[in-house]
């Protein structure tokens, strides 16, 4: 009782401190200033498909605008076509008042996006009636900052922007701190960010803001709503035609409370390409899409207290107190884009939230081994034990205790394939072995006892096809070369040992075999080479270069490729000037042995291009060639600094606003006086509205003295030469009034 | 040959029955100041409001202030008198009614002034005003004193004033009136405006004034008429021309206001000069034909 | 009594009797002089000020061409040039002068509808009025087409003005390419902004 009437009262004393804290560290970053130019920029989006006459709203995401040439960035989830999600057309309603709900504008198309990262980039292109909108006619629109997720860590503040409600709400935000960070293949340790704000899940898609007002994440969710009994969805539209607008509609889903938030790091290839324009085609066939496909199951789930190359270091039943790092890993089967997975967690019989992942869209392939877990950060002592839900339902869960002392249990650990060398070393890269007869695994072992027995069972394919059972013989600790030699060589596809100890688990790894003998890795491709061309016919026939001249139709990149098994996971990785645009990561689906596999690039711009080829993640072969300069033009749509001018031009007799007045905003380079009304002298226009009221959209540059022009008929001339902002001053509203002449 | 009142001046007008001019003209014109500059004072620290009633009834009464202001300063005492100016209403009508037929018309609808004129220089707009305004309001004026007073109803050399100022009267308010009813200003704009359209249109018609008397009672050279008129449309032009950009506040990122204070000054001291100056020019004419003649006595001033 | 009387009432009529010198006549004639004057350099004022132009010489293009002064040149993509009147309250009238190659099989309407389903996608209401034949200075026979659309200032964030627009576009093919010579302008002012095109029209080399 009176331990308990000290925390009250501590809490009572600091609670003002820590509120104080909490507000100066938005303050110091500047957030507050720049918070009504993130919520302008924070768009809501709607998912619609059009039958006939009738327009049915399938799936609504808030969005941000990341750049002023109308790129939005949302959830892949309720923009990309899908069953649940069937809309082919999204309507853009932006914040025309930050305190009235968002209003219909424009139309757009999808410029890129990843189901699985549950991310989507798409760009105004059309008005609301559907007209195309002429290039350089669309106005300069607000837009958000990008920030370096990876520079957030645990407890750092963090603001969520978007529409609470369908619609029928102005833009909120919620404020919260970063709880925790998740792990997953996808990304290591940094795949999704946990906080504890309270975000409806209408915000999803919706950007998560660093104390600058950068934005460092998405926050995601995947409603598995979209039938009448689903919770968190709403019915908007008569879709079955019956004059009601009832239960026995489709709804639109919003899913519950979102707690995860997508990092914006694993997106910057996307907006990248985007960004730039740039859309590779490829050759490759299109994945495998039966319907038919069975549905999704989990299998054995077991837990890692860490991860080497995206594999278990080892297999544990219990961690000690102090644990820092724990991974949930699992079999998956028959997954894809549209499965909804989710991990739920309790310690000592209570749900524990902290590292627990909400529904969320499936972001790997197909089938293999996954986890999901956190690294250096503090999991208490207590029972734990994780269920995985695969669309709703439990597919697979793993108990484990945390507390106590390290124990020394026997255990294996860190295995990595390769082939051996003359000297009888084990090369290789750990995780693919080439074509041939034996494949070699080495790992290490500990607190082993001689005489205690331990095993091995190969698999290919998923199917057993070698097994050993031995008692250990060798020192307690060290390191163990093992082979395998199948009959009739090693095929080209997946493997996988597992290592047992008494006939427990305690290491497995997962391997691929594909390519030629190697040095020191395995040949999988091979003559990577750029062409220029306009079609894959020409791209074959035309001789590969590094060097390309700016304006060419396509660059074209060309590889051969051998003995690589279709399901083989494989990535190619495109760059530009260094930077990631491109990224395609899925099983291999062609044939096993071929030549001139193509990756098209249109008209790409400037730039220095470069593409690698991966197998399982190990870079084997890259090529570079350098378009034009060899360097990307500065994009102006991505400057962001700058003072956002508005206000209203009023006539002085009437103090009405004049309507349909030109503002001309005049570079730096020249006065009022030397204006002589040529475009190039020109930053920007800005035409006044029916109230007078008129917005430069483009940001004024700090510190740069813009000149201000106003001529219109029937009143005086107003300009001024010194139009001015430092860097304190995010947006300025001025009055003007026009004096007839 | 006629004989001409023009040997009529004496040691005061009221001793020929005729009611004295300039004293009531400036206790008018005084007035309009008075009150137009009140009421922008108070525009400039009241807020103004967009009732648009309110500013409608008081654009009103402030375009209707010169002439009831000159109804009852000018018009109802001359019923006192012997000699009275019968004509007074009916050039100002007539005057307003040019303005309306003619003036308004060929400014707008053939010079479309808004069009061109407000976005030239300071020199250009004097020029372009002058010769289109300028000509247009003191030509009319002209036109309707020559034909309602010239030279029938002029007795004394103060007819010519009296009767110019009816011509501004007439022609100023319908200018206004029409401003007003199109635009519904601010109550305190309809102040300024209502005091620029007065300035203009008396100013440059004491000058057709001093022509007509010149011309009529001097008998002066040909020239020295339209030389007047052409003054009075300089002068009507340049008021024109000046008087918005004075009103223009400059641009700054702070923004811009108009300035009815400098416009306030302005045509109170576009006023004071043109006054000044024709009543200099008035009275020294009056005094060298005094001489001319052996006259005695005083003349018709302040 | 019956002075006072007569000071209320109207007076407008001529007194008879009141003669004037002759120099008093010349006074008056010297006045109407002047204002006839006055009134006629002010017309030619207002001409000169508002037919100025400026010129707009593109060697490479071989067009020379002058334009209304004070409008904003632009010589962006798409276009050989634009020339807008941004003092305009409303719709900017707009002169544009557009350089099309044209094939060996390529009529002058098949340019022309090729142009109109461009716009259709992205003018509101875009309506082709219709076609006609155009002589252009030079006495050669040009094809003219108008149509209609409404413009509206694309802002999302304000209240935007929609104005209707009436335009017209002049082709004519010289040396394997087609000169698109387009005019806009609000339709409340259209016609009379028309003098002006023609004035463009009339000085256009090319």
């Amino acid at each position: 009782m009176h331990t308990r009437v000290i925390r009250l009262v501590a809490l009572v004393a600091f609670a003002p401190l820590l509120f104080l804290a909490f507000r100066s560290s938005f303050a110091q970053g500047g957030f507050e200033q720049s918070l009504e130019r993130v919520m302008r920029a924070t768009v809501f989006v709607y998912q619609a498909e059009i039958d006939g006459n009738n327009l049915i709203v399938t799936c609504v995401s808030t969005g941000a605008l990341i750049s002023a040439d109308g790129l939005i960035i949302s959830k892949a989830n309720g923009i990309l076509p899908s069953q649940q999600c069937s809309g082919d057309t999204l309507f853009v309603s932006l914040n025309v008042d930050l305190q009235e709900p968002p209003i219909p504008k424009y139309r757009a198309d999808i410029i890129n996006a990843d189901a699985g990262l549950d991310i989507a980039l798409i760009r105004i292109a059309r008005e609301l009636d559907g007209r195309l909108i002429a290039q350089g006619e669309l106005p300069v629109l607000p837009f958000v900052e990008l920030g370096d997720s990876n520079d957030v860590s645990i407890d750092d503040n963090l603001v969520v922007v978007g529409y609470p409600d369908i619609g029928n709400e102005a833009v909120a935000f919620s404020r919260g701190t970063v709880t925790a960070f998740l792990a997953e293949p996808l990304s290591g340790s940094r795949t999704w960010f946990k906080t504890r704000a309270e975000i409806p899940g209408a915000m999803a898609g919706g950007g998560a803001y660093n104390t600058a007002g950068q934005l460092i994440g998405i926050p995601t969710n995947a409603p598995l709503a979209g039938s009448a009994a689903a919770s968190n969805c709403r019915y908007l539209n008569d879709t079955n035609n019956d004059g009601l607008v009832n239960s026995s509609d489709r709804c639109v889903p919003t899913g519950d409370f979102i707690s995860t938030i997508r990092p914006i790091a694993l997106a910057e290839h996307l907006i990248r390409g985007a960004r730039l324009g740039l859309r590779v085609e490829m050759t490759a066939p299109a994945a495998d899409s039966d319907p038919r496909r069975a549905p999704p199951d989990v299998s054995r789930v077991f837990i890692a207290p860490s991860v080497r190359g995206d594999m278990p270091s080892t297999v544990v039943g219990s961690l000690p107190s102090n644990t820092r790092n724990l991974y949930l890993f699992f079999d998956y089967n028959n997954f894809a884009a549209e499965t909804v997975y989710e991990l739920r967690i309790t310690r000592d019989g209570v749900p524990d939230s902290t590292f627990n992942l909400p529904p969320v869209r499936w972001s790997g392939g197909e089938r293999g081994l996954w986890y999901i877990g956190a690294r250096e950060q503090a999991w208490a002592n207590g029972a734990y034990e994780f269920t995985l839900l695969v669309n709703g339902a439990g597919a697979g869960s793993q108990k484990i205790i945390i507390g106590g002392a390290a124990q020394d249990r026997a255990h294996f650990s860190d295995i990595v394939f390769g082939t051996l060398d003359q000297a009888g070393n084990l090369i290789g890269n750990g995780s693919i072995v080439p074509l041939g007869n034996i494949a070699y695994a080495r790992f290490l072992h500990a607190n082993m006892a001689v005489g205690t027995p331990w095993s091995t069972i190969w698999y290919y394919a998923g199917t057993e096809f070698a097994r050993t059972s031995d008692m250990w013989s060798e020192d307690a600790f060290g390191s163990k070369v093992i082979s395998v030699d199948p009959a009739g060589g090693l095929l080209p596809g997946e493997y996988r040992l597992e290592l047992y100890v008494e006939g427990a688990l305690s290491a497995t790894s997962d391997f691929y075999v594909a390519g030629q003998q190697g040095s020191p890795l395995p040949r999988v491709f091979s003559d990577l080479r750029f062409t220029s061309a306009e079609s894959l016919p020409e791209a074959r026939l035309g001789s590969a270069a590094t060097s390309y001249p700016s304006a060419i139709p396509a660059l074209v990149a060309l590889f051969d490729w051998q003995r690589i098994i279709a399901g083989t996971p494989w990535t190619a990785s495109w760059l530009v000037d260094d930077q990631e645009f491109f990224r395609y990561s899925q099983p291999w689906l062609g044939q096993e042995t071929g030549s001139d596999f193509a990756l098209f690039l249109p008209n790409p711009p400037d730039g220095n291009y470069e593409l690698k080829l991966l197998v399982n993640d190990l870079l084997l072969l890259e090529q570079s060639a350098a378009v034009g300069i060899g360097q990307l033009p500065i994009d102006r749509f991505a400057e962001f600094q700058g003072t956002i001018l508005t206000g209203k031009v009023l006539d002085a007799a009437t103090q009405q606003g004049i309507p349909s007045l030109t503002i001309v905003l005049v570079s730096e380079d020249y006065d009022a006086s030397e204006f002589v009304w040529r475009q190039e002298q020109v930053v920007a226009l800005a035409t006044t509205d029916r109230n007078g009221e008129f917005q430069f959209a483009r940001p004024l540059a700090f510190d740069t003295p813009y000149s201000v022009v106003i001529e219109a008929e029937g009143y005086i001339p107003n300009f001024a030469d010194v139009f001015d902002f430092d860097a304190n001053q995010l947006s300025a509203d001025i009055t003007i009034e026009m004096v007839r002449g | 040959m006629a004989q001409f009142p023009r040997f009529n001046v004496s040691s005061g007008a009221e001793s020929y029955g005729v009611l004295p001019v300039w004293r009531r003209f400036s206790i008018l014109v005084s007035a309009i100041i008075l009150v137009c500059g009140i009421t922008i004072l108070s525009g400039e620290a009241l807020p103004a409001t967009r009732d648009a009633d309110f500013n409608r009834i008081a654009a009103l009464m402030l375009t209707s202030l010169p002439v009831l202001l000159w109804l009852l300063l000018s018009v109802l005492p001359e019923a006192r008198v012997d000699r009275p100016r019968r004509r007074l209403i009916g050039v100002a009508v007539v005057s307003g009614l040019t303005a309306s037929a003619i003036g308004l018309p060929l400014a707008e609808g053939f010079f479309v002034v808004d069009q061109w004129l407000p976005l030239q220089s300071v020199f250009q707009r004097i020029v372009g005003y002058t010769l289109t305004a300028g000509v247009i309001d003191v030509g009319l004026r002209f036109l309707v004193l020559r034909y309602l007073i010239y030279p029938q109803a002029l007795r004394v050399r103060s007819d010519g004033v009296a009767y110019a100022l009816a011509a501004a009267i007439g022609y100023s308010f319908y200018l206004t009136l029409v401003w007003v009813w199109r635009l519904e200003p601010t109550w305190n704009q309809a102040a300024v405006y209502a005091l620029f359209s007065f300035t203009i249109q008396t100013a440059s018609s004491l000058f057709i004034a001093l022509g007509i008397i010149e011309s009529y009672f001097g008998d002066a050279f040909p020239l020295v008429l339209p030389f007047n008129l052409l003054i009075a449309m300089l002068v009507a032009g340049i008021i024109q021309a000046l008087l918005p950009g004075l009103l223009s506040g400059p641009l700054s990122q702070a923004g811009s206001g108009d300035r009815p204070l400098f416009g306030l000054l302005f045509l109170a001291a576009s006023m004071t000069v043109s006054v000044g100056i024709a009543y200099f020019l008035y009275s020294n004419s009056e005094r060298r034909e005094r001489e001319a003649y052996g006259s005695q006595g005083g003349s018709d001033g302040f | 009594m019956v002075a006072r009387a007569d000071l209320m009432a109207f007076e407008t009529g001529r007194s008879p009797a009141v003669q004037i010198t002759q120099r008093q006549r010349w006074s008056i004639a010297f006045s109407y002089m002047l204002i006839l004057g006055g009134l006629l350099l002010g017309a030619n004022q207002r001409d000169g000020l508002l037919n100025q132009t400026s010129v707009y010489t593109n060697n490479a293009a071989g067009i020379t061409a002058s334009y209304p002064a004070r409008w904003l040149l632009d010589e962006s993509e798409g276009t050989v040039f634009r020339v807008r009147d941004m003092s305009r309250l409303g719709f900017n009238t707009t002169i544009e002068v557009r350089s099309l190659p044209v094939g060996a099989d390529g009529a002058e309407r098949n340019l022309l509808d090729h142009l109109s389903l461009q716009r259709s996608q992205v003018f509101i209401d875009y309506s082709v009025l219709g076609y006609d034949t155009f002589l252009l200075p030079d006495d050669t026979q040009a094809i003219s087409m108008t149509y209609t659309f409404v413009s509206r200032d694309a802002s999302p964030f304000l209240e935007g003005v929609s104005s209707i627009v009436n335009g017209l576009d002049i082709l004519a093919i010289r040396r394997g390419q087609a000169l698109i010579v387009s005019f806009r302008a609000e339709s409340s002012i259209y016609q009379r902004e028309l003098a002006t095109f023609h004035r463009f029209i009339n000085n256009l080399e090319f």
